[in-house]
């Protein structure tokens, strides 16, 4: 199984590539195409500003500093006065060397294809693939590879990639959306609009919010309350519940809030996916910090190197014992992917 | 303007009686699919009755797919709507002869449903407003593409920025008043109790419960089961390509 990492920068690949990626993804979010759809129109599904590359030629650069596949992603759902623009972001992007592009919407792929440009096409979870008469689908559209949504557990994942004629790509590490990705509706990147958007735009929000949720749980109990974080996502509101039994309606108000945006873990699941045929692990996180990505990276690497010296309870018991070593807590603070 | 309804338990039959067409099945959660014997009993009823029957399909698992097939292989000649691109797979390879009409469900549509977008007018472009408005099915070269698919209606939700239904070449259905806004497999309701949430089993235990989820940042958010929703009484004046408004009398299950 591959690493693939999440990169916003030329050097940032470079580093990451040394530590032991496979492969890198990334986005380019133009100031033109900011200033004709605003940020919640992202062309990638990255409404905040740090997620992204500002332009293609960075993106150039980024293809040539490193020697690992490259993918682009272009996996929001476009409406028609966006088609012009994307047919020729993604020309751009091939002919600045890119292995493969990441897709969802079915009419940009049915387009790509007719454009027969040199390039791989990987459908990105928005695509949401739960079956293989949907990788099936997807391969008849020329898809090389499809990404399992986070919501499919470990025995689906196995069944679907084992039964796949395509490369599979699972999520191991970072940002477990509570809901399907490619059905989710809410606009993120709200923050980034209106006078306070300038400040959004410069502040480490996933930093901020991943860090505070995983290493105080009262501190993010209480910004949630003020709902502060409201504007950054719906998952983020701190709304009140009503229409069960008490308990019940406490339980569900429980499941929105910072404190749920910790940044889940999948390693321990690495030893039951060992034999199957997943082809790559998703690190998520565009807009983290470079020391949080080579983090992950350096963390990954060291379970697939490892995970067939321990029997399974061995393997977890490593995993965390690398945990501690790497993050410098508790995995315990987190969540599990799985 | 046909009118049709939506249901999703035998128990519901008695409420079809003004309407043209029956929507019977699931969008939204395979576990709560009715069994093939239900969809026979409805089928049989709505047809009887001179009415058109429709069947709803969910987004589905491996599991899900061999479920459905057992349904498909059991029903024919019907308007399928389908929420997952392998269910439509499934249509058109598996069981191109047994009259399957496919129709794409408001999941897969793509429109652009947060409400919040309604607070954020003045700090977009018009460009940009109008995209939240739109859908993939704006698009004629998509619409083309759905044609040549063998696809002959696309479902939508009424959105509360408004919804832009101009596109010709296939017809369209709009559901009301209630408007799916995200959907999760983390159901929160089969998880409750549980300290982590994830992909667990369940007893159905959703049924009959509706949570509501209020906050000042934007109008009253509607849990049942895996599913949110947001109420929209109001029909749009143009309704365009619509030719089917489709009722809903209670939130979809």
């Amino acid at each position: 199984m591959k690493i693939l990492a999440p990169t916003n920068s030329p050097e940032e690949a470079v580093i990451l590539e040394k530590k032991g990626a496979n492969e890198l993804y990334c986005g380019v979010l133009s100031a033109e195409w900011k200033s004709r759809f605003s940020n919640i129109g992202s062309s990638n599904r990255r409404e905040f500003q740090r997620s992204n590359l500002k332009s293609f030629s960075e993106l150039k650069r980024l293809v040539g500093n490193v020697s690992i596949p490259v993918y682009f992603t272009m996996n929001a759902f476009y409406t028609q006065d966006m088609y012009p623009d994307i047919i020729k972001e993604a020309e751009t992007a091939v002919k600045a060397g890119v292995k493969a592009i990441i897709v969802t919407d079915i009419n940009f792929l049915h387009e790509l294809k007719k454009l027969q440009l040199d390039v791989e096409i990987h459908i990105g979870t928005g695509g949401t693939t739960f079956n293989n008469k949907t990788v099936s689908f997807y391969k008849s559209l020329g898809a090389h590879r499809v990404v399992i949504p986070r919501h499919v557990n470990i025995p689906e994942i196995i069944d679907i990639s084992s039964r796949s004629d395509i490369e599979t790509e699972i999520f191991i590490m970072n940002t477990r959306c509570m809901n399907v990705d490619g059905f989710c509706t809410y606009q993120h990147g709200l923050a980034e609009l209106g006078i306070a958007g300038e400040i959004m735009k410069k502040m480490k929000i996933d930093e901020l919010v991943g860090g505070l949720a995983s290493r105080s749980k009262i501190a993010a109990r209480l910004l949630n309350k003020s709902g502060g974080m409201k504007s950054v996502s719906a998952c983020c509101i701190p709304y009140k519940v009503s229409g069960g039994k008490d308990s019940e309606n406490r339980f569900i108000q429980s499941n929105f809030g910072i404190e749920k945006f910790t940044n889940h873990c999948g390693g321990c699941a690495l030893y039951e996916l060992m034999d199957s045929k997943v082809a790559s692990l998703k690190i998520v996180g565009r807009q983290k910090s470079t020391s949080k990505k080579v983090r992950d990276v350096i963390f990954l690497k060291s379970l697939l190197s490892n995970m067939r010296n321990y029997s399974k309870s061995g393997f977890i018991e490593y995993a965390r014992k690398r945990f501690i070593e790497i993050y410098g807590f508790n995995c315990k603070a987190e969540r599990c992917y799985y | 303007m046909n009118k049709a309804i939506v249901i999703n338990r035998t128990n519901q039959l008695d409420l079809i009686e003004d309407y043209d067409t029956v929507y019977f099945g699931c969008e939204f959660c395979e576990r709560l699919l009715p069994s093939k014997q239900d969809f026979l009993t409805v089928k049989e009823f709505v047809e009887n009755k001179g009415k058109k029957f429709c069947l709803l399909s969910p987004y589905v698992t491996n599991r899900g797919v061999d479920n459905l097939r057992i349904i498909l292989g059991a029903i024919g000649d019907c308007e399928v709507i389908f929420n997952d691109w392998g269910v439509f797979w499934m249509i058109k390879k598996d069981f191109s002869a047994r009259g399957f009409s496919p129709v794409i469900g408001r999941l897969l549509v793509k429109q652009k449903r947060g409400p919040r977008i309604l607070d954020y007018k003045d700090k977009i472009s018009l460009e940009a407003y109008e995209h939240f408005r739109r859908s993939i099915i704006s698009n004629p070269n998509m619409v083309d593409y759905l044609v040549e698919l063998g696809i002959i209606r696309a479902e939508f939700d009424n959105l509360l920025q408004g919804v832009d239904l101009k596109v010709n070449k296939i017809k369209g259905s709009l559901y009301y008043p209630y408007l799916y806004v995200t959907s999760t497999r983390m159901c929160l309701i089969a998880n409750m109790g549980h300290s982590e949430i994830g992909v667990v089993g369940c007893n159905r235990q959703c049924r009959g419960k509706l949570f509501c989820l209020k906050s000042d940042a934007m109008p009253d958010i509607l849990l049942r089961g895996n599913t949110q929703f947001i109420k929209n009484e109001i029909l749009p004046k143009e309704l365009g390509i619509v030719d089917r408004l489709v009722f809903e009398p209670e939130i979809p299950y």
